[in-house]
């Protein structure tokens, strides 16, 4: 949020609503009617004090109502702009006398009552709908008692419960007695997966949602003794979230039960919940009690919002409300009018790492039309602080709501870091991220002539870089700021023992301080940038990404492997359930490839890749590529089930795949042997969510299942699927799900640890399994048997390319992102992307909006003119030098070089355009020759000292 | 001079932590909460490369009970080849630390990835309590008492 | 108070009889390569103005501590001795030294000064050697099963001194008291302004001697040679045994060994340290040790004896480009005289040597072998076998 807050080319509109849009794509006009905040914004520093004096209190939205707020406030503590707001509704001034309380404490005069709204006309060249989705409100239905007993909530509500800043200060108590519930338990799909209320579709976000409410719940409430989460189906579908399942299922005190109450009658003394459910290994009725029932409310999309919205833009929205896409497998980024984009909720629920990675994904799409636009880099003049003089040093803690301040006490630690040499100020916010908190910061920079500063804070592979921003703003050099982790590395982990947790604070705040007396100012340095890029791999990903760059002016060129583009994709006939001809989406997305002007080169493969971000030299099988940024987008493998269920040994039993094409010869009867099929059995995660071959889930094969048994329906093929869990999460699948039910498709779930067993030995006869929904085993006759195969990392090619292109893979075997929320397609080398399968499975639509996403992340590098590096490299003293080669030696990076320094003389000297600052050649240095600036032996001696010796010199 | 008992011992451990794996590691034990002993203070360098035996043999003359040095697994290191310098200089160290008459217990090399939070807690668990077992360090310096910093 | 101490320290090394003739700059290894060093200057700058200024110098650590200007000093000046005592002022000020290898070896020194735990360290002590607990004749061995292990990478392997003077003295019929426990002599933590750690190391190390009750106390390294029988003196005054130097020990009984000597064709030069001879004063020992060798060659270099160069590094600290420039003109001029080996009787100038070997700095066809005077001499033995 404060990176666009800040952000010099966005301008953020707050209280504002689009309300025409005249023109044409790339010409159009926006009229924005803002409604009158009553206070103004540049003017107002967020103090407070007019809050504080208002009399009036209401539910705050932002609490889901749960607690309170004043008529002038500011809606939550990170909030951008962090400028206070005036609720007129509820201001006194509105009615018969004048209050004007907030006005007579306001020292600077920001209050104006007598602001109206205002309306602006910008031009833009294109729009991007991020409305995202309200949510299913149960208290509409008075669903499980929802709005009559107080202690069932919805998830949202509950996620404030767990919120340390939030109405109960992270405390999970109980609204009708304010006590710590002993039992909670969790509802899923209330109004996802319901034709009564609600919406047909699944809502993506809640399984998961509960499962980390649920973990949390001990975290913060160590005395609940007990968390249900009652469910249908687990849809743990994302990157490592089925691993997090699993975790989650090894706690002894959280269950998962399996069926949804009935209904929940409620104990009138004592406010206690009563869950009527079935018990599905006995089939009995029974009562579940619990002290607090949290339901997992669905999105739902706010139709009085959208319906208008959309008319106003001239875009569709769907039967339930949400914006409609041009086409949902391949182009469900662009809404039904050319130059309008969507992303996130606003087109159907989304988590967060598909959310963002559309994101990035509507901004590339949206540069169609701006390209021509672009506006040039601004020129900072920020007169620089001198900091050469004696340090001084601010130490600003954070309470990080209660995350921090539940476990140490933030005021000792400051007292203590009072104390400590070159200390002169010292600080503490409740959240020193905040908005306000940096502007603090600055302030107090100048206050006290600080020019070293520290946060004891969270982690600093997350908020150096936004404190360093601050820094950077009012001219104190970024490089002269520490930051001690005393949240993810303290008060997170030492939970239980507060009193050695302060001490490790302390000391760690100590070694900081010691640290930051040593600390160096560095100045970044520029390089240009190749406005070109590769993109490594030409499936559908592929193709969409360099489609996507290459319609923005950019040069890029598409590498394929082998003789021809599509991938995955050719295999498939049609696409469900839209059901698209596969070809033919493969046809348009090649027409739109060829016109975009991207060049494309198959039958090449990568040798090796020189240089850096800005400037990387890809050598191909057909010749060196200069680009300035790469795309990885190389798929995945499919499993191999030899093996398993007797494939490759039995007559009948095929993969999906195999299946595909067999359907795809559309007059051919289905047969085994000669033999016709009567019954298909179809056998899901094979291969999936299995931590001996692929620990996650593959997304795809669910609907896959739907699909194809829907195609054998319509031959007159009887259909059973094996399960676990249905995962029919995707746009309209859950709706295919309860039609190919509706078609007869028999579904049997099977346990984990119970596999479905194959019957006969040359050629399938059966198939049986146990099945605790009905508490018996299932045996059937079926000639053939579909395993629904799983798609695993391509080992050899990802082997290699990780070593080419320094990119890591995670446990899964898939290529690692920068980080899942915050940075879905970026990986941890500078100016490499990723998307598609290579990062994780899943299905096409999914591709090729991360590939959009990818090309929306190049496009910010490659539309700037040069890149800055960071200083934090090393640098060689040539007079300490000795010449012995160590350094040259180990450097993969081929940074440090010979030259010479005087006739006869050599030494090593460092490209820091090559140099990744890792510092090992500093330690592998005999002479000391070499620094590792920002992390030299003297700043890590000082640590050693401050922590083991007590001293601070 | 108080007497350290065994039960009352609160050993000192340095360890150092590489930003993109172990770092990243730790923090993710953080965020899933996975709770281990405080007894350990960090210092984050970019790769574990940066390391040196110098500063380990260093900690242990100003009062360590134990170190560790940690990096990403072989093939992960985001530097390529940071860890095996690394653990060429680890080699080095060993054997210097061997001639002091070092206990073994008290100093590792460990790789932990960005994703192994468990790993991490694990793994400082099992360092300390092995701490624990090998009792105060007889390396530190007698000449000045490592300063006892007071409980806040 | 330290002003007056240095003041005292001045006029012990005769600092304020400096006549400003520039000898000593013009005599200085390091000046002639890095012209912006000069003695002469700071010995004016001390005795002109505050002499704590020029602790504060980095010059200070800047000095070899050859003592080739010393010996040329119309006045006397014993310069070294004065940078020794400067340099711990430095340090008290907080100048500090640029220490080589990350440090690694001075943290081991002092560890050596304040651990508690016996250390591991007779692993080079093979089955064919013999040493003893008790006896009148002990070898001191210095850091070499360190340096052993922390050189593993540059093809030095000096423990083989170690094992070769332990043979050389079986072959005597000597079998040496070797310390199980024994500490580094802290030569380097002296001059490197550390004397408090120097100091626990001198007693450490002389009760531990005196402990195992030897009369005679033998060492094959310089600086321990000095350190032991000038500077522990200092410390601790009477040491209660006597110090000797393995070469003016074998020098004495050179007949005996050289029967038993085996032939070794080579072209030997010698490296005059700087501890030894200078410092110390044995110039004829080595060179006597070395003609007994059949078969060996001996070429005496232009600079040696007193007016030897230094090896160019001192004490693990301020090694640069211009050590490593003086190193390869002492390997250059080891060639030139047609040696095909320089022959040193200092593991310190041994392994500087071996490090100036490394990388592209020195042609392959000029490139000379480098050895311990010692390990020769039980290669003639074995030779001899």
């Amino acid at each position: 949020m404060m990176d666009a807050g800040r952000h010099p080319l966005i301008d953020v509109f707050t209280l504002s609503e689009v309300v025409g849009l005249a023109g044409r794509p790339g010409n159009y006009r926006a009229t924005i009617r803002t409604a009158p905040r009553y206070v103004d914004i540049d003017l107002c520093t967020g103090c407070g004090q007019c809050s504080e004096v208002c009399p009036v209190a209401v539910p705050n939205e932002f609490d889901m109502g749960l607690g309170t707020r004043k008529a002038i406030y500011s809606p939550f503590p990170q909030a951008v702009p962090n400028a206070y707001t005036l609720d007129f509704e509820s201001c006194l001034n509105d009615v018969i006398l004048a209050c004007e309380r907030c006005r007579q404490a306001c020292d600077i005069h920001a209050i104006k009552y007598d602001d109206a709204p205002k309306e602006v006309t910008v031009p833009v060249g294109s729009v991007i709908v991020a409305t995202g989705t309200g949510v299913y409100t149960p208290y509409l239905k008075g669903d499980y008692g929802y709005g009559i007993y107080p202690n069932v909530m919805t998830g949202l509500e509950y996620e404030r419960l767990l919120n340390a800043s939030g109405p109960t200060n992270g405390r999970v108590i109980r609204p009708s007695d304010g006590k710590v519930p002993e039992k909670v338990a969790f509802i899923q799909c209330v109004g996802a997966r319901c034709t009564l209320a609600g919406g047909e579709y699944c809502s993506r976000f809640c399984c998961l949602n509960s499962a980390k409410c649920a973990l949390l719940t001990k975290d913060h409430e160590p005395d609940v003794e007990e968390v249900s989460i009652h469910y249908i189906d687990m849809r743990a579908f994302g990157k490592g979230y089925d691993e997090f399942y699993r975790r989650t299922q090894g706690e002894d005190w959280i269950h998962y039960v399996r069926g949804k109450p009935s209904k929940i009658l409620e104990d009138p003394k004592t406010h206690d919940l009563m869950l009527y459910t079935e018990d599905q290994k006995t089939g009995k009725p029974g009562i579940h009690k619990a002290g607090m029932v949290v339901l997992a409310s669905a999105g739902l999309p706010n139709r009085q919002m959208t319906e208008p919205l959309g008319k106003l833009l001239g875009i569709e929205t769907d039967e339930y409300g949400f914006f409609e896409a041009r086409q949902s497998n391949t182009q469900a980024l662009e809404a039904t009018r050319d130059g309008i984009y969507l992303c996130g909720c606003s087109r159907g629920p989304e988590d967060i790492p598909d959310s963002v990675a559309q994101a990035s994904g509507a901004a590339a799409l949206a540069a169609k039309y701006l390209a021509d636009d672009r506006i040039p880099p601004v020129v900072e003049d920020i007169p620089q602080v001198d900091t050469s003089g004696e340090p001084r040093i601010g130490v600003f803690l954070c309470h990080c709501g209660i995350n921090i301040a539940h476990v140490l006490d933030v005021d000792k630690l400051g007292e203590a870091a009072k104390g400590l040499p070159h200390v002169v100020h010292v600080q503490s916010d409740l959240f020193a991220c905040s908005d306000q908190a940096q502007r603090v910061i600055q302030e107090k920079v100048a206050e006290h002539k600080l020019n070293r500063v520290i946060a004891a804070a969270c982690t600093p592979r997350t908020h150096e870089p936004i404190f360093r921003e601050t820094l950077r703003l009012i001219g104190l050099n970024p490089y002269l700021f520490e930051m001690v982790n005393i949240r993810d590395q303290c008060s997170w982990v030492h939970t239980n023992e507060p009193i050695e947790a302060q001490k490790r604070a302390n000391d760690q705040i100590r070694m900081a301080v010691a640290r930051a007396a040593r600390l160096e100012p560095l100045e970044k340095k520029e390089l240009k940038v190749n406005p070109s890029a590769v993109v490594i791999g030409g499936g559908l990903a592929g193709m969409r990404a360099a489609t996507d760059l290459a319609v923005q002016g950019f040069p890029v060129t598409l590498l394929e492997k082998s003789d021809k583009l599509g991938g995955r994709a050719r295999e498939l006939n049609v696409t469900f359930p839209e059901e698209y001809d596969a070809e033919t989406l493969f046809n348009e997305a090649y027409d739109r490839l060829q016109n975009s002007g991207a060049i494309i080169k198959t039958e090449t493969e990568i040798e090796k890749v020189d240089g850096f971000v800005g400037d990387f030299t890809v050598h191909t099988t057909n010749g060196p590529i200069k680009a300035g940024a790469i795309i990885l987008a190389v798929g995945s493998d499919i499993y191999n089930p030899v093996g398993e269920y007797k494939y490759g040994l039995t007559a009948g039993v095929i993969t999906n795949m195999e299946l595909e094409s067999l359907l795809a010869k559309k007059d051919d009867e289905i047969e085994v042997n000669g033999n016709p099929v009567k019954t298909a059995a179809f056998i899901q995660c094979v291969g999936s969510r299995d931590v001996k071959t692929n620990p996650g889930c593959s997304r795809y094969c669910c609907i896959t299942t739907i699909k194809q048994a829907l195609a054998m329906r319509k031959r007159g093929i009887n259909v059973i699927v094996y399960y676990r869990d249905m995962r029919t999460f995707s746009h309209h699948a859950e709706q295919a799900y309860r039609e190919a039910r509706e078609a007869g498709v028999m579904f049997v779930r099977y346990n984990d640890d119970d596999k479905p067993e194959i019957l006969g030995d040359k050629t399938v006869t059966g198939i049986k399994a146990y099945t605790e929904s009905i508490g018996e085993e299932v045996e059937c006759d079926a000639e053939m048997v579909v395993l629904a195969v799983g798609l695993s990392p391509y080992k050899e090619t990802y082997a290699k390319l990780k070593e080419i292109l320094k990119v890591p893979t995670g446990p899964d075997g898939f290529f690692m992102e920068r980080h899942p929320k915050l940075g879905p397609v970026e990986t941890n080398t500078e100016g490499i992307f990723v998307c598609g399968c290579a990062q994780g499975p899943k299905d096409l639509t999914d591709s090729v909006s991360q590939a959009s996403g990818a090309a929306g992340k190049a496009a910010t590098l490659l539309a700037h003119e040069t890149v800055l590096l960071d200083p934090t490299t090393c640098e060689v003293d040539s007079y300490l030098c000795r010449d012995c080669g160590t350094c040259i030696e180990i450097c993969e990076f081929h940074a440090p070089g010979r030259t010479e320094v005087a006739p006869g003389i050599f030494a090593a000297a460092i490209n820091e355009a090559l140099c990744k600052g890792c510092g090992t050649c500093a330690a592998m240095c005999p002479t000391g020759a070499i620094k590792a600036r920002h992390f030299t032996d003297d700043q890590i001696d000082s640590m050693m000292k401050a922590f083991l010796l007590g001293t601070n010199a | 001079m108080a007497t350290e008992t065994k039960a009352e011992f609160k050993p000192k451990i340095l360890v150092f932590a590489c930003n993109w794996c172990s770092y990243a590691g730790a923090d993710n034990a953080g965020v899933n909460r996975m709770q281990y002993p405080p007894d350990i203070r960090v210092i984050r360098t970019m790769c574990s490369g940066r390391v040196s035996p110098g500063h380990v043999i260093d900690a242990f003359r100003m009062g360590a009970d134990g170190v560790l040095w940690s990096g990403c697994h072989f093939g992960d290191c985001h530097y390529i080849f940071g860890n095996y310098e690394a653990e060429k200089n680890y080699k080095k160290l060993e054997q210097m630390l061997k001639l002091m008459g070092v206990d073994h217990r008290r100093f590792r090399l460990e790789w932990v990835s960005a994703a192994e939070g468990n790993k991490w807690a694990a793994l400082i668990k099992e360092f300390v309590e092995d701490i624990k077992a090998a009792g105060p360090s007889p390396h530190k310096q007698n000449g000045t008492k490592p300063v006892e910093l007071p409980v806040i | 108070m330290a002003d007056a101490q240095l003041h005292k320290k001045l006029v012990l090394t005769n600092a304020f009889r400096c006549l400003e003739c520039g000898k000593c700059t013009a005599t200085c290894p390091i000046s002639r390569y890095n012209g912006s060093y000069s003695p002469r200057r700071l010995i004016g700058r001390m005795i002109s103005q505050d002499p704590a200024n020029v602790a504060l110098d980095p010059a200070v650590w800047t000095c070899l501590t050859c003592g080739l200007c010393n010996t040329r000093c119309p006045s006397d000046v014993k310069y070294s001795i004065l940078t020794k005592e400067l340099r711990a002022e430095a340090a008290r000020l907080q100048n500090l030294p640029t220490i080589t290898h990350g440090g690694a070896l001075q943290a081991t020194m002092r560890l050596h000064a304040t651990s508690e735990q016996p250390q591991d360290r007779m692993g080079w002590v093979t089955d064919d050697l013999k040493v003893a607990e008790k006896g009148e004749w002990g070898y001191f061995v210095g850091c070499l099963p360190y340096y052993e292990a922390f050189f593993s990478d540059i093809d030095a392997n000096p423990i083989k001194i170690a094992q070769s003077v332990v043979r050389v003295l079986n072959e005597l019929g000597i079998e040496p008291v070797v310390m199980k426990d024994e500490r580094c002599c802290g030569h380097d933590l002296l001059w490197g302004g550390d004397v408090k750690t120097f100091k626990m190391l001198a007693e450490r190390n002389v009760k531990m001697i005196r402990e195992t009750g030897v009369k005679k106390i033998l060492t094959a390294c310089p600086e321990c040679y000095r350190t032991l029988e000038v500077d522990y003196r200092e410390v601790v005054g009477k040491l209660g045994f006597e110090v000797i130097y393995i070469t003016e020990f074998l020098a004495d009984v050179s007949a005996q060994l050289a029967e038993k000597m085996g032939e070794i064709k080579q072209t030997v030069s010698y490296q005059d340290p700087c501890r030894l001879g200078r410092q110390m004063g044995i110039y004829d020992s080595p060179r006597k040790m070395l003609n007994i060798v059949p078969g060996l060659e001996f070429k005496e270099q232009a600079k040696h004896g007193v007016g030897a160069i230094c090896c160019g590094t001192s004490s693990w600290q301020n090694c640069d480009a211009t050590s490593k420039r003086i190193q390869t003109d002492r390997l250059l001029g080891a060639k030139a005289v047609g040696a095909d080996t320089l022959v040193t009787s200092c593991p310190k100038c041994y392994i500087h040597f071996k490090c100036a070997l490394q990388g592209e700095s020195i042609p392959e066809d000029q490139k000379v072998e480098v050895k311990d005077l010692i390990v020769i001499l039980a290669e003639a033995l074995n030779g001899k076998k």
